[in-house]
């Protein structure tokens, strides 16, 4: 015995003085990504953060529709086809067949995909009765911040592969929504095992779906690891596992990648993008960006529930050098809520100017002649939006000292920091929004409307009926000018009352290892890996 | 003296004995002219810099140091993440990182040499196991004492200070405890006590000469240990903060373009050294220096 | 010997009952409710147990002692922020900081201490000069500063081996013993052999960091007892005698030397430990330090107060191990001082 271990331990220094790896073996086909926070839990259905919905939507499950990334168009997913009746009122459509879930070591389907699952995961968030809408907080952010529960009557079996689902009145973005990472489809079948086993918060924290991936393990703030779902219905490129390193430092996640401990890495910040772009072992994919980082004033405390306040404050920034210093030429400056690549974007949308001595006029006017005291909350982790919140928040209370106001930056961990300000804590926040899908409506109401409140996307709290009713009248046409129209009008109203400052439209960026194969930008979402996989003759050198 | 009867070989005074024996070194002599310059930076350090150390200039982002191709002699030691110059960075920070621990060395060692002496003198509380246990206590690691002191008060600079303050104490107590009791087992402290002096009158007159030596090299030892501890502190978050240009959050912040501008991890960080290391050679010579003087 | 071996066992347990009471009066200090300081759950949240009553009944006597039940019997609650049993996280993580000490520990031993039995027998010599003179320029290296100075240099420039970690997280090894080389030794993992050297190359940088400082002291500290002893009249009385200076070295200088060495050991432990957590947060080391230096980021006060029970009860538990050692070796000490 002895001989074996010192033979064991012999061979592996042996090994380990020539530093070459010996032949790849399906080990190193894994592929490790270095994310930037922890999900809150694997379901994208109750959180929208991107780091949730990187986590699930498009590893664990699969949605009834994909969006084409390039055209932006519906194609089929679980749903083979569908049809819309002529009134915009009836959908139908027809599932694959053989579509299997997950097995894993806490649950074994008996069953393939069919209409049943597909409607449990429309009912958990449709009815408020259904035994599942409660568990792990009862609130579905993407679905409440639209109001769909509202627009759906009713979601009706014909047979076990055709359902049809009706609504109230016709919604322009109805097949978008559908196609968003937010709509994924559960197992009912394993929502029934947990209900019996009276454990049914696991269904998040231990999920089962159809995607390429299935859970093997997760530890908070370690990392997540997957393995393939060798019976995915789609194709399966990749054979080893998939591994979230959990990495909330920026330059610590720039070099793993480097090291080549990681093979791609989440929201690299624009100077790191510079200085990759002279390595011959990273490539780097870019976009534009479907989002926006902006500064919103909660406009339900005082003093921000006074506009003249709001505008002093937006007269008070030069936003130009913030964009420079913080997203450096790697955004595009905000006008309005959307990006210039919209097609909702229209030029004529005013902005106020930098103009200190206005400033100052504004709260005087307001009554703040010597000024006051505010929080500023900066988003604590990066985000396409907003790379670099805190050094943002500096820079913005550098500005706002000079017309007399004092800031105090607040940052705390991510869950504590959405937690405060789903409380309303904040004066005011750096933070911003990834679309999910390509329609304006996707910018406009969660943002803003008086839903978006409740849902924990609206950090401005405003609620205005007016534009309430601006944003519903778009959706109830297809038209394109009579939609666009529209939604100048509402940037016309956002302008007078500023109940947000938008400040950048960031670009998108996938920076990853030479030898990592199928990496595409999704300009509507979260990452999908499954169809990555790693040649594994270029790792490492 | 003015009665030399004999022309004897002059004695030196027992500081200028162990200067003698210091000077000899010249490392020593280095090592005390390092030290030297760095306090006279801590002092003059704001009146040197050229630029605020607070000042962002978005101009001129992550320059190299001048000796760079792309360097620029206004930025000597180069700029950081937000354009502000390094060089006035780092004279700002030797101010606090070193005059916070000059400081806390200063408190700790006030309280040390009290309480050691006290345990010193009292020969009652000498075979208590209290004081063992106690010794025992402070074996806790800084690190954790500082996490603690943050759990309960918060961060901040002053914190860290009260944190590395509370562990180094310990190691003056210790020291001056075990410095007086041996001279107070010694002959002349008996004759000075059957003269009928006071317990106060032996501390002055007696005990206290016998100890600045041993203070020194103590808090010469105590002032590294500072140094290394408030800067790790702050490289961690959980001592001075952000805005305050102490060294180690320097290198912390140095961190996250370490790739593209080494330099800000660099420089601060081998001022950081160099610091500590003046600090450790003084104390060192000083230590054999007294050795010496002793055996010869 | 026994009363030695009896007079620290019965200083440890004392100690011990001190530091439970001070975790148990921190949960008072810290922000927050007391009560939800101790269990990680408000008290409506918690069973009904004679020990949840006595805090409810705010009796802190009774409640303490209950308190101490509770460690003993691995309930120590769970963490307010991740939610997880303490008693189950600090046992996957101790190994990995006991590991990375020791590994540490036993180069800085092996390398340190001869050097320094070579520098204290040739002091005052060129060697000894240089040597001295190295060592001080290790010692005075933040440790933070010269952990990132290997990474970035081995890691980042070179590209010779991994900066984070403790394995590449492609290998599942199972968790037997939480000490990863013997995990994987006993691991049935088809990449057994790769993971082992992954392994080994993970622990390089962060066992070096430590070990390049505890050398340094090590070293100054054996050199400086070394010269002690030989400047001891029985060396030289041995001299005079004609014993061969072999001799003299295994009888007298090693002897001596080693147990004037052994309870200025004792004093570096805490040094290590804290620089042991320094480099486990800088390398992403999955240990004790890295948790509780992200546990006090995140304000996790269960985990700091248990993290803090822990570790403090580890260096007191080595420190007063190896006083005691040094006293049974050597009986000329004073008994209990």
């Amino acid at each position: 015995m002895r001989n074996v271990r010192f033979a064991f331990i012999l061979c592996t220094f042996a090994i380990i003085g020539c530093s070459e790896q010996r032949s790849a073996s399906t080990i190193q086909s894994g592929i490790i990504y270095c994310s930037e926070s922890s999900p809150s839990s694997f379901n994208p259905q109750l959180d929208t953060s991107s780091t949730t919905v990187d986590a699930s939507a498009h590893q664990l499950y699969d949605r009834l529709l994909e969006i084409d990334p390039t055209s932006g168009k519906p194609l089929p997913g679980l749903a083979s086809s569908w049809r819309v009746s002529r009134d915009g009122l009836t959908y139908s459509f027809q599932l694959r067949p053989n579509i299997t879930f997950h097995t894993t070591d806490y649950f074994t389907p008996t069953r393939t995909l069919n209409v049943d699952d597909v409607i449990f995961s429309f009912a958990r968030w449709v009815e408020p009765s259904h035994p599942y809408h409660q568990v792990n907080g009862g609130r579905y952010p993407y679905f409440d911040s639209l109001n769909l529960r509202e627009n759906i009557t009713h979601i009706e079996k014909v047979n076990h592969l055709r359902f049809t689902i009706r609504l109230r009145q016709p919604d322009a973005s109805f097949i978008t929504h559908l196609a968003t990472d937010f709509s994924v489809i559960l197992s009912a079948e394993y929502a029934q095992s947990l209900i019996q086993r009276g454990e049914p918060e696991r269904i998040d924290h231990y999920p089962i779906g159809t995607g390429p991936y299935k859970l093997s393990y997760y530890r908070k703030n370690q990392y997540i690891r997957y393995i393939p779902h060798t019976q995915y219905w789609g194709e399966l490129i990749h054979s080893g596992p998939l591994i979230f390193d959990i990495t909330p430092q920026s330059s610590l996640r720039l070099a793993k990648l480097m090291t080549g401990e990681c093979d791609s890495i989440a929201y690299p910040s624009q100077a790191e993008i510079n200085y990759l772009e002279g390595r011959d072992d990273i490539s780097l994919d870019q976009a534009t960006g479907m989002n926006v980082g902006f500064w919103a004033f909660n406009t339900s405390k005082a003093p921000f529930d006074n506009v003249l306040v709001r505008e002093a404050l937006a007269s008070a920034i030069d936003k130009t050098t913030i964009i420079n210093a913080v997203y450096f030429d790697s955004a595009t400056r905000s006008r309005s809520l959307i990006p210039p690549n919209s097609w909702a974007f229209s030029v004529d949308t005013p902005e106020t100017e930098y103009n200190p001595v206005r400033a100052r006029e504004l709260l005087a006017q307001a009554g703040y002649h010597n000024g006051f005291s505010m929080s500023l909350w900066a988003l604590p982790v990066v985000r396409s939006y907003n790379p670099d919140a805190i050094r943002m928040a500096e820079l913005i209370r550098g500005y706002l000292a000079e017309v007399g106001i004092t800031v105090d930056i607040v940052t705390s961990e991510w869950d504590n920091f959405r937690a405060g300000l789903d409380r309303g804590e904040h004066d005011s926040v750096l933070i911003g929004w990834s679309a999910d899908n390509g329609d304006p409506d996707n910018f406009y109401r969660p943002l803003l409307s008086c839903d978006g409140i409740q849902s924990g996307t609206n950090r401005a709290m405003f609620c205005n009926l007016e534009y309430d009713k601006i944003i519903q009248e778009a959706l109830l046409t297809t038209n394109i000018d009579q939609r666009k129209a529209l939604y100048l009008q509402a940037n016309l109203l956002i302008a007078e009352q500023i109940p947000l400052i938008p400040i950048a439209h960031a670009n998108r960026y996938k920076v990853f290892r030479k030898g990592l194969r199928g990496v595409m930008i999704n300009p509507y979402g979260g990452m999908r890996f499954g169809e990555m996989h790693k040649v594994p003759s270029v790792k490492d050198k | 003296m003015p009665n030399k009867l004999y022309n004897d070989e002059q004695y030196p005074t027992p500081w200028g004995a162990t200067w003698r024996e210091f000077k000899q070194s010249h490392i020593a002599l280095s090592g005390l002219i390092l030290l030297n310059i760095f306090i006279l930076l801590g002092l003059l350090g704001p009146l040197l810099t050229p630029y605020e150390p607070y000042a962002q200039n978005f101009q001129s982002l992550l320059l190299p140091p001048s000796w760079q191709n792309s360097g620029t002699i206004m930025h000597v030691l180069g700029t950081d993440s937000v354009g502000r110059d390094m060089l006035s960075r780092i004279l700002y920070g030797i101010q606090v990182t070193f005059g916070a621990s000059v400081i806390l060395v200063l408190g700790a060692m006030l309280i040390g040499v009290t309480l050691g002496t006290l345990a010193g003198m009292n020969k009652g509380v000498r075979s208590s196991i209290l004081n063992h246990i106690l010794d025992v206590l402070m074996a806790i690691p800084t690190l954790l004492i500082a996490i603690i002191i943050v759990a309960i008060l918060g961060v901040g600079l002053s914190n860290a200070m009260l944190a590395i303050g509370l562990a180094l104490i310990p190691r003056f107590v210790h020291a001056m405890r075990d410095v007086v009791r041996t001279e107070m087992s010694k002959n002349y402290i008996a004759t000075a006590r059957l003269d009928g002096a006071s317990h106060w009158h032996i501390f002055y007159y007696n005990i206290l000469p016998n100890l600045v030596e041993h203070i020194i090299v103590q808090a010469t030892l105590a002032l590294s240990i500072a140094i290394l501890d408030i800067s790790a502190l702050g490289f961690l978050n959980l001592g001075a903060q952000t805005l305050l240009p102490e060294l180690g959050v320097m290198v912390r912040e140095g961190l996250s373009t370490a790739y593209i501008a080494p330099w800000n991890v660099l420089f601060p960080g081998l001022c950081i050294f160099l610091l500590v290391l003046s600090v450790n050679v003084v104390g060192d010579s000083l230590r054999s220096a007294i050795r010496n003087r002793l055996t010869h | 010997m026994l009363r030695t071996l009896g007079r620290y066992f019965n200083l440890f347990f004392i100690t011990l009952f001190i530091l439970v009471g001070l975790s148990f009066v921190l949960a008072f200090f810290f922000p927050g409710d007391p009560i939800f300081n101790l269990t990680g759950r408000p008290l409506e949240q918690l069973p009904e147990t004679p020990y949840t009553q006595a805090l409810a009944d705010e009796r802190w006597l009774v409640a303490f002692w209950f308190y101490i039940q509770s460690l003993l019997d691995g309930s120590w609650g769970i963490s307010t922020i991740s939610g997880l049993d303490l008693f189950d996280e600090v046992s996957t993580l101790l190994p990995a900081t006991i590991e990375l000490s020791a590994y540490a520990t036993i180069i800085a031993l092996f390398v340190g201490i001869p050097l320094g039995f070579w520098c204290g027998l040739k002091h005052h010599r060129k060697t000894d000069y240089t040597f001295m003179s190295i060592s001080m320029l290790m010692s005075s290296f933040p440790i933070f500063w010269l952990s990132l100075l290997l990474i970035l240099i081995v890691s980042l420039q070179l590209g010779w081996l991994p900066m984070s970690g403790r394995l590449s997280l492609l290998y599942d090894i199972p968790h037997y013993s939480g000490f990863i080389l013997l995990d994987i030794y006993m691991s049935d993992h088809p990449y057994r052999q790769e993971a082992f050297v992954d392994a080994l190359r993970h622990m390089i940088l962060p066992t070096l960091s430590v070990a390049f400082l505890a050398t340094a002291v090590f070293l100054r500290t054996t050199r400086r007892a070394v010269v002690d002893v030989l400047e001891k009249d029985y060396i030289a009385a041995a001299q005079t005698r004609g014993i061969p200076f072999w001799k003299i070295f295994l009888r007298h200088i090693m002897r001596n030397a080693l147990l004037a060495v052994l309870p200025l050991l004792a004093v570096q432990v805490s040094t290590l430990v804290t620089n042991v957590m320094i480099v486990e947060t800088i390398t992403e080391w999955p240990g004790l330090g890295d948790w509780l230096i992200q546990a006090i980021y995140e304000r996790d006060y269960t985990a700091i107060r248990i993290g803090m029970l822990v570790v403090s009860i580890v260096v007191v538990l080595v420190t007063l191990l190896i006083e005691c050692l040094s006293k049974v070796f050597d009986p000329t000490q004073e008994q209990f001082s």
